[in-house]
């Protein structure tokens, strides 16, 4: 059964007792009013009639008795009087006062005999008339038997009175017990009704917050489909978890080429080697740009901004590019304007770069053009190209992750096609706003609009220049290597034992304390992967070494994880943090910044 | 005099606490019970000598008891001729006796009893056919019953429970309508004991 017709059968109970209530107190009171009713007034009545008519008789017999016509005359007028009495209490009395009397069939005889004998005798009535003793004997008989049948009646009626009464009796207890129980009832049904009512209105209420909190969920899950969040977040968990992966390999074979770079004599070895190394580049760059984007997406990227030069950021562009433009016989048009802006030097290159190099991929001749202008207080940077151009029903799509435009085949030469979704992010996070103009076999123009920045002198040239005098200073360090990862404890040894270090690796931390402990050594520099041997992290390990030598040892976390979680963690530990793949090139100038700053 | 009537109060319930304090309380109530008596007696004895018209025509109604004004050794006979001298009071009203409204004609009770200087407690009411019924507790000075001389218009017969009858406002006083007002209401009156 429905549980709510099962909650409601209380209150149609406690509805029901109430009725029945109703009905049992009019039912009393009418039984109340029926005992009253009842009363002794019949009684009276009949006692009276009965008087009337044996008054009648001993008059008569008393006018038979007295001797004299004085006398006698005397007599009559006390029969007359006592006929017109018994006429007047039979005639003159409504009938409804003999009350059940009336239903009673020897009663009704009864008045009718009456009524016949008072219409029978009253010619003989009058003061006029003289009546013989035989009729006198006669009328005084009929009187007596009348007298007699009444005084029957009366018996008869007092008996019915006592059944009448006993059975009115009985019926008021059976109604007033009804009426306990039921009042009873209906107590009981009223309080059950409540305590449902007060259930089923909390169970409302709980289920109205379900309903409010199932509605917000769905609303939050809605919006991420329309926005996308949902796809890109199934394929962030995809891409950690692939990446992670790839990125241990990968990150060995970096460490791998750059140590075999003096080993290769011949130069068709060099050649190829140098080639292998440029693979290996472009690998790092899709996996780096999947991690700028996981990145992005865990809202661990830091922001700091500053008066930045223009033309210093556009002739680092100019001088990244150039090489490929030349080579695709482009021209890379870069127009100095001497203006500063305010925004985040590494990620604001990070825009530009993207997008130029969106613009190579899609440009088939013809030039890129970079050019800055001031627009209401505000700097416009423009990147502009004679490209195919992007359909205006496609233009919101670029932006999309792994969208590419003609790439059906996918080649990944052409990249991953996350440039632009990288770009988008960026200048969210910026608060940089983007604007994008396209005619298809036109080309396409991306606007950037930018803080304006203030002329700052100090601004350095921060080229990332690999510097083989500042990796010298490398010699002599001590570094502890802990990676769960035998090709990467590998390629790390061969890597820094080039460069004259003493490099003692760990595959856990315990392995660590023990080598440290048995050699009694405290290393210079610790590195250590984020992920370690049985849920243990390099932070912790980092922390116990340091307890261990009781130094606070300089420390670097190089990690292969993707994930927003994961780097967030890792991020938290505050240790300085490398992201595999790591490029020989920039593990070495880590360890240098490191190892050089005072403990 | 004003003043002096000020300054005599205070001092008259004085003196009159000052009884009080030499009586114990029993022997002022029994003082003040006996003076009663006394005024009582003396207004019953003045009251004695006054007596009643003599009835002129058929008696219809002896009151006897407890009364003052008299005309027949100890009792009080009336015929028509002298209730009907007394102010009339009509009532209107249903009976349980008789279908339909009737309009009765007749002498209030506490009329009656102020002519025969009568302030009984209960009334033993007999009627014709021997019927008595002792009348307890009515309050006749608040409600208007009487002893009905007339039915709609006309004298009562002995045939139409006359010829007089006691009667109460049943309609106008609903509160009235009991057991024991209707057998205090006695049809062919002929005597009232006054207690």
């Amino acid at each position: 059964m429905n549980r709510k017709w099962l909650a409601s059968i209380p209150g149609l109970a406690a509805l029901l007792c109430a009725a029945i209530m109703l009905y049992l107190i009019v039912q009393i009171d009418q039984t109340r009013r029926e005992l009253q009713q009842d009363g002794v007034l019949e009684f009276n009545f009949i006692q009276q009639i009965d008087h009337n008519f044996d008054a009648l008789a001993q008059s008569l017999n008393d006018y038979i008795n007295a001797v004299g016509d004085e006398k006698r005359e005397k007599m009559r007028g006390g029969y007359i009087v006592r006929y017109d009495v018994l006429y007047a209490s039979i005639n003159s009395v409504n009938q409804k006062w003999l009350g059940r009397l009336n239903e009673l069939e020897s009663a009704q005889l009864l008045i009718s005999d009456a009524k016949a004998f008072l219409s029978n005798y009253e010619p003989l009535m009058s003061t006029d008339v003289t009546i013989d003793d035989a009729t006198i004997q006669q009328i005084s008989y009929q009187a007596r038997k009348l007298s007699g049948d009444v005084y029957n009646i009366g018996l008869y009626l007092f008996q019915q009175k006592s059944y009448i009464r006993d059975n009115i009796s009985k019926r008021m207890d059976d109604l007033y017990d009804a009426f306990w129980i039921f009042g009873a009832s209906f107590v009981l049904a009223s309080l059950l009704t409540l305590m449902l009512l007060v259930t089923v209105s909390k169970r409302a209420a709980n289920l109205s917050a379900d309903a409010r909190q199932t509605q917000s969920q769905l609303t939050t899950a809605l919006d991420e489909l329309t926005s996308g969040d949902m796809a890109r977040q199934a394929q962030n968990r995809f891409m950690a978890a692939a990446s992670h992966d790839l990125r241990q390999p990968l990150h060995a074979l970096g460490l791998y080429l750059s140590a075999l770079k003096s080993h290769v004599n011949t130069e068709h070895g060099l050649t190829i080697l140098e080639n292998t190394y440029r693979s290996t580049e472009a690998l790092n760059q899709l996996l780096n740009s999947m991690l700028d984007l996981s990145k992005l997406d865990a809202g661990v990227v830091e922001v700091n901004h500053a008066n930045l030069s223009l033309d210093n950021m556009f002739e680092r562009i100019r001088q990244t590019f150039l090489p490929e433009a030349k080579q695709r016989d482009l021209k890379l048009i870069v127009e100095n304007s001497a203006l500063w802006v305010y925004s985040d030097r590494a990620l604001l290159e990070r825009v530009l770069s993207n997008l130029v190099s969106n613009a190579l991929n899609y440009t088939e001749a013809g030039s890129i053009t970079i050019t800055a202008n001031s627009l209401n207080h505000q700097v416009q940077l423009i990147v502009a190209d004679t490209g195919t151009g992007i359909p205006d029903d496609e233009q919101e799509a670029i932006f999309n992750e792994y969208y590419q435009l003609h790439n059906p085949e996918r080649d990944r030469t052409k990249g991953l096609g996350l440039g632009l979704s990288i770009v988008k992010r960026l200048t969210h996070l910026l608060d940089i706003e983007l604007n994008i103009s396209s005619e298809p076999h036109e080309g396409t123009q991306f606007t950037l609009l930018v803080a304006v920045g203030k002329k700052n002198a100090e601004e350095v040239n921060t080229n990332r220049l690999i510097n083989d005098k500042k990796h010298q200073k490398l010699a002599g360090l001590s570094i502890l290597v802990i990676d769960d990862e035998h090709d990467v404890r590998d390629g790390m040894h061969s890597l820094l034992i080039q460069h004259k270090c003493q490099v003692v690796v760990a595959d856990s931390m315990e392995n660590a304390c023990e080598q440290i402990i048995e050699k009694e050594w405290v290393p210079d520099l610790i590195i250590a992967d984020y992920r370690l041997r049985d849920e243990k992290t390099g932070d912790n390990a980092i922390e116990r070494i340091r307890e261990e030598v009781n130094e606070d040892v300089p420390a670097m976390i190089i990690t292969g994880d993707t994930s927003p979680a994961r780097l967030r963690e890792a991020a938290a530990s505050g240790f300085p943090l490398l992201h595999k793949p790591v490029i020989g090139d920039v593990l070495l100038d880590a360890i240098v910044e490191l190892a050089g700053e005072p403990t | 005099m004003a003043e002096n009537m000020e300054c005599c109060l205070p001092s008259l319930a004085h003196k009159f606490l000052k009884i009080s304090r030499r009586y114990d309380k029993q022997t002022v109530v029994y003082f003040l019970r006996m003076s009663c008596t006394l005024v009582l007696g003396l207004t019953a004895v003045a009251a004695t000598a006054d007596t009643l018209p003599e009835p002129e025509g058929k008696v219809l109604l002896i009151i006897s008891g407890e009364l003052g004004n008299t005309n027949h050794d100890d009792e009080a006979h009336f015929d028509k001729a002298m209730l009907e001298s007394l102010p009339s009071v009509q009532i209107v009203t249903k009976t349980p006796w008789a279908d339909g409204i009737q309009n009765f004609e007749g002498v209030r009770l506490s009329d009656l009893f102020e002519y025969v200087d009568a302030a009984p407690e209960s009334i033993i009411a007999g009627g014709l056919d021997d019927y008595k019924f002792t009348i307890t507790d009515l309050d006749y000075q608040t409600y208007p019953v009487i002893i009905a001389y007339q039915q709609n218009g006309s004298p009562i017969s002995v045939r139409k429970l006359g010829p007089l009858r006691i009667m109460f406002p049943f309609d106008d006083y609903p509160e009235l309508l009991t057991a024991k007002n209707t057998s205090s209401a006695v049809w062919q009156l002929v005597e009232m004991d006054l207690q």
